[in-house]
């Protein structure tokens, strides 16, 4: 059961809906009846394969004035003449429709352009195709001939009123009737399809364009980001089907970074891209189903990519729209040559200030007026100075305050004396804005322009003082001496112990008792030499005093334990209760003032006794007392025992061994650190010493 | 094979490096010695489980070599004991500074027997 047209009794009706009414068209004969036959057997079997696509073609013929010469419509079976999707129309016009009309009409057709085509579905046809497609066409014609029919004008231009008056074929009235609006003018055709792919619609709107995509170029900071808002700017303010963007990669090839809008880009694609990388100039490319437009970027000269703009379908790059494109082609390559630029300054600049930052010595920057450029963090934090505070002020104000001027002056002196090449070597002592004052070696270098003028120094600070020191040390007699005396010391002392141990053979106790004679004989002298050298430093006046705060509960605690064996050989009971206890002192050395006080009451305390300690907050002192239940010291001694080599004779002193110069070096020590010290005592009943240490400002 | 731990001995005193060698050797450590500072360096490259190291020695800093010691990433993790005989608790810094450069310990020889200087390897290498 089919439906089959009434004229020619082909099977091949199209339904049509023309103002509501159920009309159709027979695309074999192009007749449009409003009723179909329904016949029952196959009348008809076209050689067609199955599956094939219809297309009616239809030719408006216009001249380049825009009025209408003819209409033409033919059916054109798929197979043979042109099958869908591969119209190349834009240059050869399909050769049957050109023979047709040649003949027909004398017309020669020069140029095809795509007007319209639409789409009907068709559901009735048995042939399996359900899609009919039109396609109409606006031609060129080269030269007008005269046409057969003699109501013609003579030269043949016949305006549209004209054409209603022929008998037009069905379908080609359709598309008189319904597509084309009744004017003359071409650019007025307004189907959907030809509306849409006009990029532009006047020179204001373009230049419009253009400034709103420079804009946007110009805010963009990552160069990465440029490609994809180039391409979304491009894409949004035109009709353009597809946008791509190839760079020219390190190896010289042109490859694509990025495509937006329908993905047109295909290995054709990269052809035309890369002729137009090649040629350094716009190339346009027609494919079987769309139109390309190459666009070279340019900068300095050389072409850093390519910009295609792709349509799907083709002959879309008229000149107003490619020159557009240039523009704004140029636009984005400028901006992706900047951004590319200041990434590089960027990557530079970070890689020096890293280097900079990094140096484990102080670097220092000035120019040829002594004004400070630069420094680094470790300059800034061997100074205990601000960056804000160094950079733009001049060095002569900073070696003022450090107190090193004449090396400044030196400096700005070699710069004006145009040195050849070299360095400076120096060592400086700086006095700090914190006080402290230290050694500093530097070496300063030489900054020259292109044609070798001076213009600036960079300086290398390096904190030499510990070497300094050691190398002073060195030459210090206390220091030498010291080494000098405690070095055989430490070898008669060593092999004694050793010999004790058993390590050279067993050891008879007779032997061992002179050994334990001569070790002790050994420690007194070692002990001697330790309270000679402190004695010696602190007449000089060298105490090296290192203030910190910390816990001296903690530090109590640790003099007791090392301490602990001596006081369980006389099982005498030291108490003291910790507590944290927060001083601004010398740790170390306020660790040995307590051992010397604990020592003392430790050896002028009999068996059994009992030492107590206890700290006590004061203000802004510490006060730590020391007390014991030995001999006690008599009163005529109290400020004495301060003494140098003092020792309060008694009944125990004999026995106590000691140089006499211990509470001397606690007292130099307490009072250098900002203290007092002073005792309490009763004879016979005990001695309870007093010391005070600056109290911390944390809390504890 | 026991797997002795070995013990580089930084000294110039003749009579110093034979008595820790001997102590050492008798508590069952491998000693190597360096009397002369500017081998300082090459020797600890060639690797120790210990450095005792003396600090004033003629062409030798021995804080520098400590230093030197710290910053390299092979020789860092080497205990170092500062052994030495300048410094005083009571009028100088040098054990803190000893500490700030990464010293494992300090320690001044005449104070301290042979036995002592092994109970602080002890205690240091396990």
């Amino acid at each position: 059961m089919q439906r089959i047209c009434e004229y020619c009794k082909q099977p091949t009706l199209n339904e049509l809906n023309i103002d509501d009414k159920k009309t159709y068209l027979c695309l074999s004969c192009g007749k449009i009846s409003n009723k179909f036959i329904e016949s029952h057997s196959d009348i008809v079997s076209i050689d067609t394969k199955k599956g094939v696509k219809h297309i009616t073609v239809g030719a408006l013929i216009y001249d380049q004035n825009g009025r209408i010469l003819m209409v033409k419509r033919r059916v054109w079976p798929y197979v043979y003449d042109f099958p869908a999707g591969h119209l190349d129309y834009n240059e050869n016009p399909p050769q049957a429709i050109k023979r047709e009309v040649l003949e027909e009409t004398g017309l020669m057709i020069d140029k095809m352009e795509l007007l319209f085509n639409g789409e009907i579905e068709n559901d009735h046809c048995r042939y399996g195709a359900s899609i009919h497609e039109w396609y109409f066409f606006r031609c060129q014609v080269k030269s007008p001939v005269s046409f057969k029919n003699s109501e013609l004008d003579s030269i043949h231009w016949l305006p549209l009123e004209k054409i209603r008056k022929f008998e037009l074929l069905p379908a080609a009235r359709y598309v008189v009737d319904h597509v084309i609006e009744k004017k003359d003018s071409l650019p007025e055709i307004t189907h959907p399809i030809y509306h849409k792919h006009a990029l532009l619609d006047g020179e204001e709107k373009q230049n419009e364009l253009i400034y709103h995509i420079s804009s946007a170029l110009l805010k963009i900071e990552h160069s990465d980001n440029i490609l994809s808002v180039a391409t979304e700017e491009i894409l949004t303010a035109t009709n353009i089907d597809s946008i791509s963007i190839l760079l020219k990669t390190e190896k010289n090839e042109i490859k694509c970074q990025i495509t937006k809008g329908k993905q047109l880009f295909n290995k054709h694609s990269q052809e035309i891209a890369e002729k137009c990388a090649r040629l350094g100039k716009n190339v346009m490319g027609r494919s079987k189903n769309k139109s390309l437009l190459a666009l070279p970027m340019i900068s300095n000269g050389e072409t850093i990519g390519v910009i295609v703009a792709e349509m799907c379908l083709p002959g879309f790059f008229i000149e107003r729209e490619t020159q557009f494109l240039t523009i704004v082609t140029n636009e984005i390559a400028v901006g992706i040559t900047n951004s590319r630029l200041i990434e590089s300054i960027k990557k530079e600049n970070d890689l020096l200030t890293s280097v900079l930052e990094n140096s484990g010595e102080g670097i220092l920057v000035i120019d040829n007026y002594g004004k400070i450029l630069a420094v680094n963090k470790f300059l800034e934090e061997s100074l205990g100075i601000n960056e804000k505070d160094l950079v733009g002020t001049n060095s002569a104000s900073l070696a003022g305050k450090l107190g090193i001027g004449d090396y400044q002056k030196k400096v700005m002196l070699a710069m004006k004396s145009k040195m050849e090449g070299s360095r400076l070597y120096d060592e400086v002592e700086a006095k700090l804005p914190s006080g402290e004052k230290i050694w500093f070696g530097l070496i300063t270098s030489f900054i020259r322009d292109s044609l070798g003028k001076i213009t600036g120094s960079v300086i290398i600070l390096r904190n030499i003082t510990q070497e300094k020191e050691l190398l002073q040390a060195k030459n210090d007699l206390v220091t030498t001496a010291t080494h000098e005396l405690r070095t055989p010391l430490t070898a008669i002392k060593g092999y004694l112990s050793m010999l004790k141990e058993g390590d050279a053979g067993k050891v008879t106790p007779h032997q061992l008792k002179y050994l334990e004679r001569a070790y002790s004989s050994t420690e007194r002298l070692v002990g001697l030499v330790e309270d000679l050298l402190s004695t010696l430093k602190i007449e000089e006046n060298k105490i090296n005093l290192d203030i910190v705060d910390f816990d001296i509960g903690e530090v109590i605690a640790d003099s007791i334990s090392s301490l602990k064996s001596k006081a369980k050989s006389k099982k005498l009971k030291i108490h003291y209760k910790y507590s944290p206890t927060y001083v601004h002192a010398d740790k170390i050395k306020s660790k040995h003032i307590i051992e010397n006080l604990l020592d003392n009451a430790i050896k002028y305390t009999r068996n059994n006794g009992i030492i107590s300690i206890e700290t006590k907050s004061q203000a802004q002192n510490i006060l730590i007392s020391v007390q014991d239940n030995g001999v006690g010291i008599p009163q005529k001694y109290k400020t004495l025992v301060f003494d140098k080599f003092v020792r309060v004779k008694n009944t125990l002193s004999v026995n106590a061994g000691g140089t006499g110069l211990g509470l001397y070096i606690a007292k130099s020590l307490i009072e250098k650190q900002g203290g007092k010290i002073w005792l309490d005592s009763e004879h016979q009943k005990g001695t309870t010493f007093y010391f005070t240490v600056p109290a911390s400002e944390l809390c504890s | 094979m026991t797997n002795k731990k070995s013990i580089l001995l930084i000294e110039d005193d003749l009579a110093l490096v034979e008595m820790y060698r001997d102590k050492l050797r008798k508590e069952g450590y491998r000693v190597l010695t360096v009397t002369d500072g500017r081998m300082a360096m090459q020797r600890i490259r060639q690797g120790a489980d210990l450095i005792l190291l003396d600090i004033l020695m003629p062409n030798l800093n021995g804080f520098e070599i400590l230093k030197r010691t710290k910053k390299e990433e092979e020789l860092k993790n080497i205990p170092v004991i500062v052994l030495t005989n300048i410094g005083s608790d009571s009028v100088d810094n040098d054990k803190k500074l000893a500490f700030s450069l990464g010293a494992a310990d300090y320690m001044i020889k005449s104070l301290n027997t042979p036995s002592d200087v092994v109970q602080k390897i002890k205690s240091i290498l396990g």
